[in-house]
């Protein structure tokens, strides 16, 4: 589903070259969860803002879904990570003006679905998360374990092939947390592939595989001792 | 439309900012109605024809240097050497012109003791005025050269021919202006016969409700204590060159002076001056409260593009592309613009009602709402287009580092 092939990024500041991905290959099948671990600043988000199409890549190869990224014009990007991906981020992003029902709906009126269909992915998304009957409460009025419910419910109810998760517990206790994490991994279960960033060794072995990024290295471990030794 | 309903409600949510911009649109759309409303009123009446073929036509002052009883051969000598300047279409002596500022005015009356039937300007002229003035006969016969009195005195008093303008003969004859033809006018305790009809003469007075409403009577009038006041009309296009050929010719007789030399337009100039000011101060304000209206829209959008920038990103990676963005504070600015004109539009036809009793002016019409509707409309989304611009440029990538 994600191939990525002698992938980097660059950067550049007042002309100083900053390599924040070195070379790199990637896969990700179908249905499968992802954790990516690294310390502040080893470039666990530049990978998620390229895997997520944020942000350019500098060289390589970038198919997702079977399509070259690369090329895409920005209004042709959009629309594929509008159907393609899910994202969750660390500090939910909901639109306060909105109510959850609003929230969730937002990234669908980008797509042509009709009222009927948004109204019933997003009925559906909501139950999923299970707030669908506190659709017309506010994100202000949530806990914050619940405004990151509102927001997988606003990633899945697209039905993406993949969700982005970036720390997406990490303004949360760790009771809450683990409430994210359960449902991360029922969404992972019902076939949608999920590539997390997180900082919570626990967590991230909860995922099928581990990536580790370590000064803009990419390795896959085996166990995650590894990562910890 | 996709943003519309959304909109709304996040509008509905944030309140206090949304309702401050929407009274500044309501406001301005009020004033700015109001304010083009008046404007439009006053060049409307600026641009009133006199009658005369203004672009071509200056009078001139001189004074009289015979003895009194001999003005009226003076004058009439004057005139015929102005007549005799290369250039010049006509000449005639007219004690006041249009637009002047000065002259005479009466009440007409149709029987010697009966009420008054209206009330105007009087003009007296020769023969020669259909040429100089550039009138135009509508009804009846113009004056023949048996038809003009002479008199060293003020004409008004003496019984004589005179046409008068359609705005005159209708208020008089609202049935038909045609009747006053062949009738006997009074004003000033004589009996005038009325010729004929011309289209259009103002008076002296631009301000006066009667300022179309005019007498000329055929009357060559000369008083030793006044100086004589001459109309001349030149073949288009030499109108400076005929002044200062005219002015050379009559300085040639000893002790002539020109006391006073106007074009017509510099009259119409003078005339309106107050309305010209009045006018570009409303302008101006009018101008500078759709600037500040247009910075106040423009600010609220830039204040909200930097408060929402993590907000446009998340958009953003959430599938809007650079032109929903835009799109998105495109419509927000319309809803805000639409709402506020609504209440500017009640505002305004209050603001007007107000006006047209303290100020006696008329209703604003409906082609005015509309305008100003379309113009707060573009303005508003001229405002935005830029901090639009700015948003649909933010990174997607704020979403996941913050703004």
């Amino acid at each position: 589903m994600l191939i990525m092939k002698n992938l980097a990024k660059v950067f550049y500041a007042d002309r100083i070259k900053t390599q924040a991905l070195h070379p790199f290959d990637l896969q990700v099948e179908q249905g499968e969860f992802v954790s990516i671990i690294g310390s502040s600043g080893s470039g666990k988000t530049t990978f998620l803002n390229i895997a997520g199409l944020l942000e350019e890549h500098s060289e390589g190869v970038y198919l997702l879904g079977g399509q070259d990224v690369t090329t895409m014009k920005d209004k042709q990007k959009s629309a594929f990570r509008n159907e393609k991906i899910g994202f969750v981020f660390q500090s939910f992003n909901l639109i306060p003006e909105l109510n959850l029902y609003d929230n969730v709906d937002m990234p669908l009126r980008y797509r042509k679905f009709t009222a009927a269909e948004r109204d019933k992915r997003i009925m559906q998304a909501l139950e999923q998360v299970g707030l669908a009957g506190r659709k017309h409460h506010y994100p202000n009025q949530l806990s914050g374990g619940q405004q990151q419910r509102v927001a997988i419910a606003r990633a899945i109810a697209g039905s993406p092939a993949m969700i982005l998760a970036d720390e997406p517990t990490g303004n949360l206790d760790s009771k809450m947390a683990q409430g994210i994490m359960t449902l991360l991994k029922d969404i992972n279960a019902q076939g949608t592939s999920i590539i997390m960033v997180t900082h919570d060794n626990e967590q991230a072995a909860q995922a099928n595989r581990i990536i580790q990024i370590k000064d803009g290295h990419l390795s896959e471990l085996k166990t995650l001792e590894k990562a910890i030794a | 439309m996709k943003d519309f309903f959304p909109i709304l409600k996040s509008l509905k949510k944030q309140k206090i900012a949304p309702i401050l911009l929407t009274l500044q649109v309501a406001i301005t759309f009020m004033v700015l109605v109001n304010t083009a409303y008046m404007i439009g009123e006053r060049s409307k009446k600026m641009q009133r024809p006199t009658g005369l073929d203004e672009a071509n036509t200056f009078y001139i002052v001189t004074n009289f240097l015979s003895e009194p009883h001999q003005v009226i051969a003076e004058q009439n000598d004057i005139l015929r050497q102005i007549r005799g300047v290369e250039g010049v279409v006509g000449a005639t002596a007219l004690p006041s012109l249009s637009l002047v500022g000065w002259g005479r005015y009466t009440d007409f009356y149709l029987e010697p003791n009966g009420n008054s039937v209206g009330f105007g300007g009087y003009l007296s002229s020769d023969e020669h005025a259909l040429k100089t003035l550039d009138l135009e006969m509508i009804a009846g016969e113009w004056f023949v050269p048996s038809d003009i009195l002479e008199t060293d005195k003020e004409g008004t008093f003496l019984p004589s021919q005179v046409v008068v303008t359609q705005a005159l003969a209708q208020k008089i004859y609202p049935d038909n202006w045609r009747d006053i033809v062949g009738t006997t006018l009074y004003f000033n305790g004589a009996p005038h016969h009325v010729k004929g009809v011309i289209k259009t003469l103002q008076n002296a007075w631009q301000f006066w409700s009667a300022v179309d409403a005019t007498v000329l009577a055929g009357v060559n009038e000369a008083q030793p204590a006044s100086p004589s006041h001459i109309a001349v009309r030149t073949q288009p296009g030499r109108l400076e060159e005929v002044m200062n050929n005219t002015v050379e010719t009559l300085l040639k007789t000893p002790g002539r002076k020109i006391e006073k030399m106007s074009t017509m337009r510099e009259v119409r100039q003078k005339a309106y001056k107050e309305d010209l000011a009045t006018s570009k101060i409303l302008t101006a304000i009018g101008v500078g409260l759709a600037i500040i209206t247009a910075l106040g829209i423009f600010g609220q959008a830039r204040y909200n593009v930097s408060r929402r920038t993590q907000q446009i990103g998340t958009r953003r990676a959430l599938g809007a592309n650079k032109w929903d963005i835009v799109r998105f504070f495109m419509v927000e600015n319309a809803v805000v613009s639409s709402i506020g004109v609504v209440i500017g539009l009640l505002g305004a036809i209050i603001l007007n009602n107000q006006f047209v009793e303290l100020l006696s002016i008329n209703p604003v019409p409906l082609s005015y709402l509309l305008a100003g509707t379309v113009v707060i409309f573009i303005l508003g989304q001229l405002a935005v287009i830029y901090p639009a611009t700015r948003a649909s440029r933010v990174s997607p990538a704020i979403a996941t580092r913050g703004a």
